[in-house]
């Protein structure tokens, strides 16, 4: 008996609540503005919270309320249909994507390990990645695993990013524990595809693909400029669509090519991907061996004004020059005590050695004549 | 004499969130700012005294002459879920402004423990209707000092130079603690 006291009891006190809250609800109704609920229909429902607002709907209620904000999610089209509901203009919205700053793939960033550990990039960060650059892409995936809309895709060894199912969330630039990964304006047709910070020196000797802070972009296009030993784009939002200038190392690809090389990856464009390089390390070479040449043609020239009997150590040098390796501080010593024609002879020697053995050799020819 | 004793009683020596421990979860979360911590304070003000009356004429005219006193936890919630739910509705109706100012801490009330716990208490310790109603007034002010007195803390933490592993959630319970064992004091005001 008491039993069914006890259930008439709290049912009792359920419907009474019930009744009491639907009855409430009627004379309590306030109403809304109406717009707020068109607004929120048009809107994503993505419930990111990318426009700092607790919801869709807290964001429906600010805009409503005359808050002058824009959707980053829903991008130009909402921000049109929002404003044609609160009859105001469109306010200016560049849709930004997540771009990620690294084209460091297996093949072309030098690893210094295999990382056998936990597989994400957090754990792998901790014991600084397995590639020999620091700032570039792990490729765990930490980035792809908090992506909402499957835009990330892991590439031989690196993360890319789908600008057209990226909904600029910015879920993954947090989740990246490098840094690697920044928001761009969707129209951009310029990437710098390197994060590295690495002097150029080392820069150029650990991946294929690094910023060697060679200023030639920054030079010939004031869009860029030098951040540390990297370039960044900072000019207008969109940018050129093609550069006034050759990246001699690729580390700014224009669009096209950037996808082309991380998707389809035909031998096609990998080749024109190498022979580009090729031609470029061709026209460096040349360049440095005319250089080399004039400043020796100089340093002769300044020899022989400076002293016409004096000119021996000079010969010497020179033909001690084919056995160099061997006697080489004793080169140095040797052209040290003479004179001061030749301020950095050991110097010059090294730079010379690798790339110009040919004009050495022509140069050589000459001063013995 | 008596109220008085139950009033000081309930606000200080007994204080619902330093001494006996109830709504940390509101202590915790909405203490960033003073004037949040000052509208989560006149919000459970409001909830506590309405909630307490109806729970204790629920219990005192339903529960205990049927001998139910055990269906009490369950119909407090109910009673308190629902009754949240219609203030809130009422407020918003009735009092724009005040809608406003306590926004989104009203419905946070009810699952606010301190006010099951208020409701309970009044019930064990077998106060008279007067004196539950003192007991919950006193009591939720008591909840607010400290969290007005924690907020104000919280908020010149917020601008000191402290170590990074202390920073934030970690420097907070400290300073909770500490204010909870400064609030052990006030248990000699009363003699006895």
């Amino acid at each position: 008996m008491e039993i069914l006291y006890a259930v008439g009891i709290l049912s009792g006190l359920g419907v009474l609540a019930g009744a009491l809250l639907a009855y409430a609800s009627k004379v309590f109704y306030v109403k809304e503005d109406p717009r707020v609920e068109e607004v929120d229909s048009i809107l994503p429902q993505a419930n990111c919270g990318a426009c700092g607002y607790a919801g869709c709907r807290d964001f429906a209620k600010a805009i409503v309320s005359g808050e002058d904000i824009v959707c980053p999610v829903g991008g130009p089209s909402v921000a049109e249909l929002v404003a044609q509901i609160l009859g105001k203009e469109a306010a200016e919205v560049e849709e930004r994507v997540a771009f990620v700053k690294c084209a460091g793939t297996h093949d072309r960033a030098k690893k210094r390990a295999t990382y056998h550990g936990v597989k994400t990039c957090a754990a792998a960060h901790l014991v600084g990645g397995d590639k020999e650059c620091r700032y570039g892409c792990l490729g765990l995936g930490d980035c792809a695993a908090v992506c909402p809309t499957d835009a990330i895709t892991i590439s031989r060894g690196v993360a890319v990013i789908d600008p057209e199912k990226c909904i600029g969330c910015e879920l993954c630039v947090q989740a990246c524990p490098v840094n690697v990964i920044e928001m761009v304006p969707k129209s951009r047709k310029m990437h710098v595809v390197c994060n590295s910070q690495d002097p150029p020196q080392v820069a150029r000797k650990v991946c294929d693909v690094a910023c060697i802070a060679c200023k030639i972009c920054t030079r010939t296009d004031k869009n860029f400029t030098m951040e540390g030993n990297v370039a960044v784009f900072t000019g207008s939002e969109g940018g050129l669509d093609t550069a006034p200038f050759v990246c001699p190392t690729n580390a700014i690809m224009d669009e096209s090519k950037y996808r082309a090389l991380e998707f389809v990856l035909s031998d096609a464009v990998r080749e024109a991907f190498e022979q580009d390089k090729a031609a470029y390390k061709e026209r460096e070479r040349a360049e440095r061996a005319k250089r080399a040449a004039a400043r020796k043609a100089a340093q002769q020239k300044k020899a022989a004004a400076q002293a016409g009997g004096e000119a021996n150590p000079a010969t010497d040098k020179s033909a001690a020059k084919p056995s160099e390796d061997g006697d080489k501080k004793d080169d140095s010593k040797k052209s040290n005590e003479s004179n001061k024609i030749d301020s950095s002879p050991a110097d010059g020697d090294k730079k010379a050695k690798k790339e110009d053995k040919a004009p050495k050799a022509e140069d050589t020819g000459k001063e013995g004549e | 004499m008596e109220y008085l004793v139950l009033a000081i009683n309930a606000m200080l020596i007994s204080n619902l969130v330093l001494a006996r421990f109830l709504g940390i979860c509101p202590f915790l979360g909405v203490s960033k700012r003073l004037s949040t911590a000052v509208g989560m304070s006149l919000a459970v003000l409001f909830v506590m005294t309405m909630a307490s009356t109806v729970t204790w004429m629920v219990y005192h005219g339903v529960l205990a002459p049927l001998h139910l006193e055990y269906l009490r936890t369950i119909a407090f919630i109910l009673v308190i879920a629902a009754l949240v739910q219609l203030t809130e509705m009422a407020i918003q109706k009735l009092s724009p402004v005040l809608y406003e100012a306590l926004g989104i801490y009203l419905p946070l009330i009810t699952t606010n423990c301190a006010i099951l716990g208020v409701s309970i208490d009044t019930i064990e310790k077998g106060y008279s209707f007067l004196g539950m109603l003192v007991y919950a007034v006193f009591g939720s002010i008591g909840f607010g000092i400290a969290l007005v007195l924690f907020a104000g803390i919280r908020e010149r933490l917020e601008l000191s130079d402290v170590p990074k592993s202390w920073e934030g959630a970690a420097s907070s319970l400290i300073v909770a603690g500490i204010l909870s064992l400064a609030f052990m004091g006030f248990a000699g005001l009363i003699p006895g």
